[in-house]
């Protein structure tokens, strides 16, 4: 299990991470979202034991990841930019990881390499920016870590990639209990790969979650009233439903609420509407709606 | 669940031998090309210089008078030198390539985020991570070369060649380079871990291995400029204290004269030059490196990631070495600014604009633009204060170090060293800058050499600390560089040291502005030239009859010296014109002026040798043989020894008293009418340089003595000879002086 204790993290005067705490049960693929620069790629580096804490802690099975050889060889750590060393091929790489991972598989590293189709010998810097990719994951995997950390995996990977890469990575977790941290902007592939969800922002967590339960928890509706709606009304709707956005076109009315699907369609039902709809949300509206309300101006940005 | 791991990483040193191996086979191509390059070239260099020299070497007709041992001994040594040389280029600067090329290629990745994301992320420690590269590093630099080493030893062994003392050559390079490795391959490896990027480890690294040289050369020049009586008290291995690669290569340009163990045909032993560090430096270097690496791998321990592409890490450091370049460049401009202009407001202008633009410079550099530079600026005031204040003590007399002299009931003994002294037309300034120590030694090349004169008599202790006080008495302060119109380079050297009893010395050596109102320390150099002590050191006072008898008179015709005609004296002609010079010169009315003069008394025959100028000696070594040991005797080994080792020479065949010549100034009227005179009858006479005048002159002699015409008993010299085996020179004069001066008259040792 993945326990982060008020940690922080700090550049020279920038607060990468402020005190932020939650934890990552084992087994389950969290994926970790957030705005360009909320720190999500600051909190791999930190679980992979390559930053120190400048506050609280990180602790991996009870122990503190950094300069920890014994927790740091069941953690693998894939970055945005995988790093490769100069002239290497993916048998270079392998040579590395498997004289540092003591779960190294050749076996598992032929596999992959064969269900990836990567040529061994071939140079990683004359590799297209997804086999670059393909070969830092085959490594990754092969040293059958414990717990993979991945960091926009799915950029440059074409869709069958994807759909492989979403099965490997299921089926190790399904098979050794893997707990998998992702942090990627694509939400639509976390979407139907994650089971918890944590959203980063400025530093800190906006919430974290199991997914399922996030989406359930979370509906956008749509609703007609004939009249419309009093200021009043609006202010009652507010209360009863924690709204996290709402907008009113003249009698039409859209609103997102943190509620259950019942509750949503009964609150305004008791407003007598003309038409009303209620939908779960998507987990990138889930976003955004959840970034407008901790002050992510998405007009201005988008204007 | 059943692990499916290792125990592997748990063992001890696990992560450590891992790191090793890996580093090894990641640097494996540029490591066996340059272990090839050691391996191959070394012992095929060596057969090379081997079979190139051998003929030369072994045919004993080129080597007539030379012992098969003392043969052999030289064609070691050819070999050993040339080796030498190549180690100097073919090996030092490739192995310098080499590490340079390793700690990038092991090092690098700390110097990029994507880098340290793979290897800091990896489940080793970052200690074993640093030493594992470290240690292959070192390993694959060191072992090559003492397989290198080892296999030249095999050759020289398998032809018989004997280096000069195997262990202490051949076995001390290889040390030598093994040492320099390890600290060179530290030194780099400091930098680049307290360095963010590439850029900043290669400019910290590279100012530091310049600047502090330069820095502690500018001080020393700084104090020398300010402070009259300045003696450097610093070491020469104290400038490449932080420099391990000048360190590295200055080892191999420092010799170390051993006895080979052979010796001449005459007894006397042959020497051998040796390379390598001194015992000092052997330590500092094995000290300092290990401290080095030490810190390093602490540093590293604590080094965070995010360093990677940070100019601005570790700006402890950063800071030392601005600083260090800063005060460097500052004081160095100021110093050469104001020896043109031999101006103070140039110099401590330039002071300051000296080291603010070094200051600018390093931090935009450092910074890569102008961010933080306002930031930066008090601690350049830091450094301007530290400039300041450095000046300052100067300028107020470096804490009293100009006007210190010893007690002198705690002084056990006082060296004086006056090389040359002018200023007035005194006897005494006559005969320092004549008389005093003059040595010539034939290297094939010609050197003045002066003898630094000891005193233990108590007086005459007294009477130099007199003449001390006397000196001080013209440096009354404020101590300023520049401005005074004198060049403290060119002036009279007056050196004094004093032994204390607690085996310290005090030393001062002054370029004094001496003029002819300067009377009270031309009083003062009377009085030491009056020392008994003193006069044993002098050419003049060491004046005997056997000097007498060899005089001969040389007259200038032009203005150039080597339009002179020689005149040989009888004994009694001789007698004659010294006396009547002594009575001159010991008179009040004695008055000598810095000139051409046209009369010169010799003492003795000139050599003919191809004579060079070898200015380096020149105030730069001492000696305490007294001109009595030398004069018309044979050195003993010990002496010669002692002289070779003084001298920095390493086969001085000969050491001859100078045959010293005394000029007849104008007011010597007496002295230039009896050479007026005397020239008038005698005739010229020159002497042979080649073994062509030599069987010419023989040929001549042999007819003259045939016809009887000529009697050297008649000539009146005293050791007439005709043959130049016995290595007499002779000398003839027209048609009246045919006589010889034998070479033993001028102490000729070899």
């Amino acid at each position: 299990m993945i326990e982060i204790l008020d940690y922080t993290k700090r550049f020279d005067s920038v607060v990468a991470l402020n005190q932020i705490s939650f934890q990552i049960q084992e087994g389950c693929i969290f994926g970790l979202v957030g705005s360009n620069g909320a720190g999500k790629s600051t909190l791999l580096r930190s679980l992979c034991g390559v930053y120190a804490a400048d506050g609280g802690e990180i602790r991996i099975d009870g122990q503190s990841p950094y300069e920890n050889p014994r927790i740091k060889d069941q953690v693998v750590f894939v970055p945005d930019f995988p790093y490769y060393l100069p002239q290497a091929n993916l048998r270079t790489m392998a040579d590395l990881y498997r004289r540092v991972y003591s779960g190294w598989s050749k076996d598992e590293f032929q596999r992959l390499c064969s269900l990836f189709g990567l040529d061994q010998k071939m140079k990683l810097h004359n590799m297209s920016k997804g086999m670059q990719r393909q070969a830092a994951l085959i490594c990754a995997l092969a040293a059958q870590p414990k717990y993979l950390l991945l960091d926009e995996v799915f950029d440059g990977l074409d869709p069958v990639m994807r759909q492989l890469l979403k099965r490997i990575v299921s089926d190790q977790v399904a098979e050794r209990n893997m707990t998998v941290v992702i942090a990627s902007h694509n939400l639509r592939e976390l979407e139907d790969f994650c089971d918890h969800v944590g959203l980063i922002h400025q530093g800190g967590v906006v919430f974290e979650q199991e997914l399922d339960t996030l989406k359930l928890g979370i509906h956008k509706a749509q609703a007609v009233f004939q009249p419309p709606l009093e200021q009043q009304q609006i202010q009652w709707l507010r209360e009863q439903l924690n709204i996290v956005k709402l907008d009113t076109s003249g009698s039409m009315i859209s609103l997102v609420a943190r509620k259950d699907e019942e509750t949503v369609e009964q609150v305004l039902s008791e407003l007598h509407p003309v038409f009303s709809e209620t939908l779960p949300l998507s987990l990138e509206e889930v976003f955004i709606s959840e970034m407008e309300a901790v002050g992510y101006d998405l007009d201005k940005i988008l204007s | 669940m059943t692990s499916t791991r290792s125990s592997r990483d748990e063992r001890k040193n696990g992560a450590f031998r891992r790191v090793f191996w890996w580093q090894m086979k990641n640097n494996r191509t540029f490591s066996v090309f340059f272990a090839l390059w050691v391996i191959v070239s070394m012992p095929m260099f060596t057969l090379g210089t081997i079979l190139g020299n051998q003929t030369y070497y072994t045919d004993m007709s080129n080597w007539e008078g030379y012992t098969a041992e003392a043969v052999a001994q030289f064609y070691g040594q050819a070999v050993y030198y040339s080796l030498l040389a190549f180690l100097r280029i073919g090996i030092f600067l490739v192995l310098m390539l080499y590490l340079v090329v390793i700690c990038c290629n092991s090092f690098g990745y700390m110097h990029t985020r994507r880098s340290v994301d793979l290897f800091h992320a990896l489940p080793i420690r970052r200690r074993p991570l640093l030493l594992g590269g470290y240690v292959a590093g070192l390993v694959t630099s060191i072992l090559p070369l003492a397989i290198g080493f080892g296999l030249c030893q095999a050759v020289c062994a398998a032809y018989s060649i004997q280096l000069p003392d195997p262990l202490r050559s051949l076995w001390a390079i290889f040390g030598c380079f093994a040492l320099m490795t390890f600290a060179c391959l530290t030194f780099m490896l400091f930098f680049m871990v307290t360095s963010g990027t590439l850029l900043d480890a290669a400019v910290s690294l590279t100012a530091t291995a310049a600047g502090w040289p330069l820095l502690w050369g500018v001080l020393n020049a700084t104090m020398k400029q300010f402070l009259p009586g300045y003696v450097s008290v610093i070491p020469s291995e104290f400038y490449t204290a932080l420099c391990p690669f000048g360190a590295f290569y200055e080892a191999f340009s420092t010799n170390y004269t051993i006895p080979t163990g052979a010796y001449y045909t005459d007894g006397s032993p042959i020497t051998a030059d040796l390379p390598g560090l001194g015992l000092v430096s052997i330590l500092w270097w094995a000290l300092f490196t290990v401290a080095l690496l030490l810190v390093t791998v602490w540093y590293y321990g604590r080094r965070k990631s995010e360093h990677a592409e940070n100019s601005f890490c570790a700006p402890v450091l950063r800071g030392a070495v601005r600083f260090l370049l800063s005060v460097a460049v500052g004081l160095g401009l100021a110093d050469i600014l104001g020896e043109m202009t031999d101006s103070n407001q140039v110099y401590f202008i330039s002071v300051l604009v000296g080291s603010l633009g070094a200051y600018i410079v390093i931090q935009v550099v450092w910074a890569r633009g102008f961010r933080r530079f306002w930031r930066a600026a008090p601690a350049y005031l830091l450094t301007l204060a530290a400039c300041v204040g450095f000046l300052y003590c100067l300028y107020t007399g470096g804490l009293g170090y100009v006007t210190r002299t010893p007690n002198m009931d705690n002084v056990t003994s006082v060296s004086f060293y006056l090389p040359g002294l002018a200023g007035d037309d005194s006897k005494e300034c006559y005969l320092a800058s004549h008389g005093v120590g003059a040595l010539d030694v034939s290297y094939g090349s010609y050197s003045w050499g002066y003898f630094q004169v000891e005193f233990t008599d108590a007086d005459e202790q007294n009477t130099v600390l007199a003449l001390h006080q006397e000196i001080l008495k013209k440096y009354p302060g404020p101590y300023l560089p520049f401005g005074d119109g004198t060049n403290q380079y060119s002036l009279t050297t007056i050196s004094v040291t004093y032994t204390l009893a607690n085996g310290s010395t005090l030393e001062r050596a002054y370029y004094v502005p001496l003029y002819e109102d300067d009377e009270a320390i031309f009083s003062a150099i009377a009085a030491v030239q009056k020392c008994d002590t003193f006069q044993l050191y002098d050419t003049f006072y060491s004046m005997t009859d056997e000097d007498i008898n060899g005089l001969y008179v040389s007259q200038y015709t032009s203005e150039y010296d080597y339009d002179a005609s020689n005149y040989e004296l009888t004994d009694e002609q001789k007698e004659q014109v010294w006396s009547t010079f002594l009575e001159e010169l010991d008179s009040a009315d004695f008055s000598y002026a810095e000139g051409h003069d046209d009369y010169i008394i010799q003492t003795a025959s000139e050599y003919a040798d191809d004579y060079a100028e070898l200015q380096s000696l020149a105030g730069e070594k001492t000696y305490s043989i007294t001109m009595n040991d030398l004069k018309y005797a044979d050195l003993n080994a010990e002496q010669q020894a002692l002289l070779v080792q003084l001298l920095g020479q390493t086969d001085a065949a000969t050491a001859t008293v100078c045959s010293y010549g005394f000029n007849v100034p104008e007011c010597c009227e007496k002295t230039r009418a009896l050479l007026d005179e005397l020239t008038e009858a005698n005739g010229d006479y020159y002497y042979y340089d080649d073994e062509e005048d030599y069987a010419a002159a023989a040929a001549v002699e042999s007819d003259v003595a045939a016809e009887g015409e000529t009697d050297p008993a008649d000539s009146g010299a005293a050791d007439a000879s005709t043959d130049p085996a016995d290595g007499s020179v002779p000398v003839e004069e027209g048609d009246a002086v045919v006589t010889t001066i034998d070479p033993a008259d001028v102490s000729a040792v070899g």
